[in-house]
Formats: structure tokens, C-alpha cells, sequence
């Protein structure tokens, strides 16, 4: 098959010493960002995002894997061990990784994560493997009109799907697109929204959106939470593995996991977080010791591990081979195959191939790596934990900084971040989700050109938006998405109403 | 007065100023006069409408149910959370201020020194400066050498 031929090329890249180095780099430091309490995949890919443009396309894109794959295992560390998840899908994994950790099983705690993560990111890249190239075949019959729908489902299932009121979620996305409306306009020359100053001209690069709010926003969040007294972190652990018993108990959650995960990531709007959660659930269900979840079962920390790093390996297919970004993380992604010069979608397959498969090749030398560094060397990565977060923060924002100023050596950009920290802070604050104003940052511009394209095309006949199966489908799909989660909310009351009568 | 309440309020001043700086755009010289607007015009509007829906929902809630004021109340607190933010970033306009003119090394230093004062006081400067400085040393060794990143440098000229 031939994308198997193309995956052996691909390896051939992958396993040159220095592609190795990149991605243990990356993945290290991902683990790290990772674990730190606030600072998530999203995060961590954006801060060092900027540091990799001098690096060669290759490189840079395996160090970004490297880094958005660690932070996948990282996240979980803090969980396990303080009962801080690192980033949201990391949360599952405090529901019975810390009661382990307190009833002393820690090292098995830290070890059934990594290993789920390992086994259901490797699930999950083979399942890539194979879907990856007839769905950009099928992305080929997309048009102008057919991308703007899709653009228009990524947001608003992200949108939805966001916690809370789903009518602050899209007007975090609207305004999302308003700022990328910024800027002179392409195709007239227009210049719109820039008041009058030349540096706006150009558009507001949403690689410092991303880290104005990611980073520097999740930053002035934890002030609050620095002042919270250290919390006790054990530091010297036994040896990191786990007992018969313990991997009987979790294979199958893992394998019946891993496909899940892999196709709620693959599902825009829906994520790690979610699969993590749903797939615990689906455990608990099916489990013959239900009530030991929540009390440290394994299962409870191996289920949710290996569906979120499948869900984050889905999550990487309609962002490659669509260009659609399906999470904050996967966009931060997108952003930076986009800073490399590469076009996410259909042609990145075909033109392509060696970056591509490359770097699909180095997700399952990536995987092996971190398994390798998260379970002997989890100990001394879990240091960094120890470090109080009082110095930790201020250094977070000085990488914050400089990552900002090596995206366009503009001191312009200073002030750019400054104020999107402060506007994520403040959104976060009143409880408006930022992801969504995120992903339509990234998406906007190309969201508009294809609107304006289809226009063009169709001369101004709106019923374009209609024309096509795959146009039709896109709208039912959006309207789903809207309706779902307020058709879901009536029948979650209708139960409780009829639970109550009885 | 709930954050929400304040929310949909400025989302609605928001979305009225963007329709109408849109409305205002120059019309197109190349291509349909009316192209550039189209989105936005949309998008100005719609949040418009969605900024006026949140703000009924909220008035709403809140007169319905008084307890839900007291929980999401909007009462600004001044306390050393806020004081801490409104220093980091007052201290950040200060480093980008001081960034072009002092060199990276110089104004990330002092960037650093002060945020670490706010996060732990005075008392342990030895702790702060020598992190500060190991920081600003470090990250200048490793992105501006390693990487290749450039990074400005001080009017000392070396570093």
C-alpha cells in the first residue's frame, strides 16, 4: 500500500540521530510545560513555537510534535501527584490517580498513565496511518463554499461544546473573527480596522493571540494560587512500574479506549478533555468494581490516559489533511506548519510527503521516547514540580516574551500581548471561554476567503452555502452542533423530573 | 451587577463600534465596492444581537433570582491578587519600553526582578536576582547563539 511505502520513507527521516534529538527535546520539554499547573499542550506549544523558526521545517515541526505529544504525558503527572491536572484532559486522571498517590501507589499511578498513553498513541498513529490519505483524497472535493462550512462547524461545535453559556462562547468566537478581520485587505487594499497605524497593516499575528492568551492569561489566572502554600510533593519514588495485576485489569479499558479517543479527537470541537472523561464514564460502566472508581482503581487513570492521547492524535487528521484545526492545541499546530510554510489540507499529502509522513513517523518514535522518559525518569522530571511557583511563573513570563519577539522581532508585539493577556484574563474572569476566540483567530482569514470566494463564484446567490451534498450536510451538522448540547440539557431535566416522581 | 451583566454590555458597545467603523470603510476601488465589508458587517452585527440576547438572558436571571447576584457579583476587589496583576503589568509596558533601548539581557533582568518581587517580596532578593540573572543569561546564551534568534543588545554593545 502506498501509504505504507511512504511511512518507511518517512522513517528514514524520522530516525536520523538528529530528528531523534529534536523530538526527545520537544518531548521533554513538553512533559515539563505540560506538568505545571494552568500551562497546558496549547501553552507549551506556543511558547516555543517562535524558538523552533530557525530550525529546518523538518526539525521544527518534530520538535512541536515533540513537545505537543509530551505535554499529552505530562499533564498527568501533576494530576497524579498534587491533584493539579496540567491541563483539562488531564483531569480524569485526578479522579483515581491521586487517591493511588495517597494510598501510596504513586510509582503504579505514574506508570499506568505513561504506558496507556503509550499504548493508545500508538493505536491511535497506526489508525492515522491508514486514514489519513482517503480523507484528504476526500478533502480534494471540497470547495470554497464546502470550506467555509466546514470552517463554520469547527467553530461552532467548539463553540458548543465550551463549558458554560453557550451564547458567551460564540461571542468569544465572533470576536475571534473580528480580530482577524484586522488588517490591510488582500484582494482590495483596503485597510480595515487598523486606526490609522501602520503596524496593525499587517494583521495582528495570531501566533501572539495564542500566546497572549494561553500564556500569559493562564499566568495572571494563577497568581491567585501561588500564595497557596506549597503543596507536599513526594519526590523520591520506588521503582516506576506496575504489578500483574494492575496491567490484567487495564488492558482492555486501554484497547477499547484507545479507537474511542482516537475518534472523539477526530471530531471537531471535541478533544482530549472530552474523550478522557466520556471514556472513564464508558470504564465505569463497564467495570465489575464500579465502586472502587474514584478510590484508585487503575482503570481509572489507564482509560482516560490512552483516550486522550488517541483523542490528541485524531485531533491531528482534519487539521492535516482538511486544515481545519479541530482544538486550541491542534490550531496552535496548524499555526506553526503554516509559519513553516506548509499548507495544511488536501495538498499537504500529495505535495508533501516527506515532512508529512516524517512527521507521522517520528509520533511513533516520539511515543517510544517519551514511554522511555516518563517511567524510569518520571522522578527526576517530577522535580520541576518542587520548584515553587513563585519563581516558576515570572520565568514562564519571560519565555512568554521572548517567544513573543521572535515571531516578528516587532517590540510591537510586546503591546499586543499585553493587552490580549490582559483581555484573556478578563474573559476568563467572566467566564467566557477563550478557545473558541482562539481557534477563530487562526481560522479566520481562511474562513473568509473562502466565504468571499464562493460569493465571487456564485456571483452573490447566497444559496451556494446550500449547493453541494457535502455543503448540505456541513449546515445539518451545524445546526446539530448548536442544538445538541440544549436538546441534551431537556432530556437531562426531563430524567431528573421523572426520577423524582418515582 | 453581575460580570455577565457587564459582559453583554461592553460585547454590545463592542459590536456597535465595529458595524459601525465598518460601515465607514472606504468602498473598494478593485473588485465589488461593497467585498471587504461583507463579513465584517456580519460579524459586527451578529455579536451585536448576541451581546443584546446575553444581556436579556442575564436581566432575566438576576430578577428572578436574587442569589445568583451575590454569586457572580462584579464588586471590584482590591486586594493583593489585583494589585500583584496591575504591577505585572505596569511592569510589562516598562519592558517593552525598555527592550529596544537596554538590550534583551539588561531589561529582561530587570523585568524579571521586579516580578519576582511582587511574587516574593524583598526579603529573598538574593533568591530573585540570582535567578534573574541566571535567566536573562541563559535565555540569551540559548535562543540568540544556540537558535539563532536575534536579540537586541545593550548599548554595552557585547551583551
Amino acid at each position: 500500500m502506498e501509504s505504507l511505502k511512504l511511512l518507511m520513507e518517512g522513517f528514514t527521516v524520522a530516525l536520523m540521530p538528529i530528528n531523534i534529538m529534536w523530538v526527545t527535546i520537544g518531548g521533554v520539554l513538553g512533559t515539563v510545560i505540560g506538568m505545571l499547573p494552568g500551562l497546558g499542550p496549547a501553552t507549551g506549544v506556543a511558547i516555543l513555537l517562535p524558538l523552533t523558526f530557525t530550525m529546518g521545517p523538518v526539525a521544527a515541526l518534530i520538535t512541536m510534535a515533540g513537545v505537543y505529544y509530551g505535554s499529552m504525558y505530562g499533564g498527568s503527572r501533576s494530576s497524579i501527584l498534587i491533584n493539579t491536572p496540567g491541563d483539562g484532559a488531564a483531569v480524569a486522571a485526578t479522579f483515581d490517580g491521586y487517591p493511588m498517590t495517597l494510598k501510596g501507589r504513586a510509582e503504579s499511578a505514574l506508570a499506568i498513565s505513561a504506558i496507556a498513553s503509550f499504548i493508545g498513541g500508538t493505536i491511535a498513529t497506526v489508525i492515522m496511518v491508514f486514514v489519513a490519505v482517503p480523507v484528504s483524497r476526500f478533502a480534494l472535493k471540497f470547495g470554497s463554499a464546502e470550506y467555509f462550512m466546514l470552517f463554520l462547524f469547527a467553530l461552532s461545535a467548539t463553540a458548543s461544546m465550551s463549558e458554560g453559556n453557550r451564547i458567551k462562547a460564540f461571542i468569544s468566537m465572533i470576536f475571534g473573527l473580528m480580530i482577524s478581520t484586522i488588517g490591510t485587505d488582500p484582494q482590495s487594499g483596503v485597510n480595515r480596522f487598523t486606526f490609522g497605524l501602520l503596524e496593525l497593516q499587517g494583521g495582528i499575528d495570531f501566533l501572539i493571540i495564542i500566546i497572549a492568551v494561553y500564556a500569559l492569561g493562564e499566568v495572571l489566572k494563577s497568581f491567585k494560587n501561588i500564595d497557596e502554600g506549597k503543596k507536599k510533593i513526594q519526590t523520591k519514588f520506588g521503582r516506576i512500574w506496575i504489578t500483574k495485576e494492575d496491567w490484567k485489569r487495564s488492558l482492555m479499558p486501554i484497547l477499547r479506549s484507545s479507537p474511542f479517543g482516537f475518534i472523539v479527537g477526530v471530531l471537531p470541537g471535541a478533544g482530549g478533555t472530552i474523550a478522557a472523561i466520556m471514556s472513564y464514564n464508558n470504564e465505569k460502566q463497564l467495570s465489575k468494581h464500579p465502586k472502587e472508581f474514584g478510590e484508585g482503581a487503575v482503570e481509572g487513570v489507564a482509560a482516560p490516559e490512552a483516550a486522550n492521547n488517541a483523542a490528541s492524535v485524531g485531533a491531528l487528521i482534519p487539521m492535516l489533511a482538511l486544515g481545519v484545526p479541530g482544538s486550541g492545541t491542534t490550531a496552535v499546530m496548524m499555526g506553526a506548519l503554516i509559519m513553516l510554510g506548509l499548507q495544511p489540507g488536501p495538498t499537504l499529502f500529495t505535495t508533501q510527503t516527506t515532512i508529512v509522513w516524517g512527521l507521522i513517523a517520528s509520533m511513533f518514535i516520539g511515543n517510544i521516547i517519551l514511554a522511555i522518559v516518563n517511567i524510569p525518569l518520571a522522578g527526576i522530571l517530577v522535580r520541576v514540580l518542587a520548584i515553587p511557583p513563585k519563581i516558576l511563573y515570572p520565568i514562564v513570563l519571560g519565555l512568554t516574551f521572548i517567544g513573543a519577539y521572535a515571531i516578528s522581532y516587532a517590540v510591537v508585539d510586546f503591546y499586543i500581548l499585553i493587552i490580549f493577556g490582559l483581555v484573556g484574563y478578563l474573559m476568563t474572569k467572566a467566564k467566557i471561554p477563550t478557545t473558541p476566540l482562539v481557534l477563530a483567530v487562526i481560522v479566520g482569514t481562511s474562513m473568509e476567503q473562502s466565504f468571499r470566494r464562493a460569493y465571487k463564484v456564485a456571483d452573490g446567490d447566497m444559496s451556494i452555502f446550500f449547493g453541494s451534498p457535502i455543503c448540505i450536510i456541513l449546515a445539518i451538522l451545524i445546526v446539530a452542533s448548536i442544538l445538541y448540547p440544549i436538546i441534551q440539557y431537556f432530556i437531562s431535566k426531563k430524567n431528573n423530573i421523572s426520577t423524582k416522581e418515582a | 451587577m453581575t460580570t455577565t451583566l457587564i459582559s453583554s454590555i461592553v460585547t454590545i458597545a463592542v459590536g456597535l463600534g465595529y458595524t459601525i467603523m465598518t460601515l465607514q470603510l472606504p468602498d473598494a476601488t478593485i473588485g465589488r465596492a461593497l467585498e471587504p465589508k461583507i463579513f465584517p458587517a456580519i460579524l459586527g452585527i451578529s455579536i451585536t444581537i448576541l451581546g443584546l440576547v446575553l444581556l436579556f438572558q442575564e436581566m432575566m436571571k438576576v430578577a428572578k433570582d436574587k442569589d445568583s447576584v451575590k454569586k457572580e457579583n462584579a464588586k471590584l476587589v482590591i486586594d493583593s491578587n489585583l494589585k500583584k496583576i496591575v504591577i505585572t503589568i505596569i511592569n510589562a509596558l516598562l519592558y517593552a519600553i525598555l527592550f529596544p533601548r537596554l538590550g534583551y539581557v539588561i531589561s529582561t533582568f530587570l523585568f524579571l526582578e521586579i516580578e519576582l518581587f511582587i511574587f516574593s517580596g524583598f526579603k529573598s532578593w538574593k533568591v530573585s536576582s540570582l535567578v534573574a540573572i541566571l535567566f536573562s543569561l541563559i535565555a540569551f546564551l540559548i535562543f540568540s547563539k544556540v537558535l539563532g534568534i536575534y536579540l537586541p543588545l545593550s548599548p554595552l554593545g557585547f551583551i
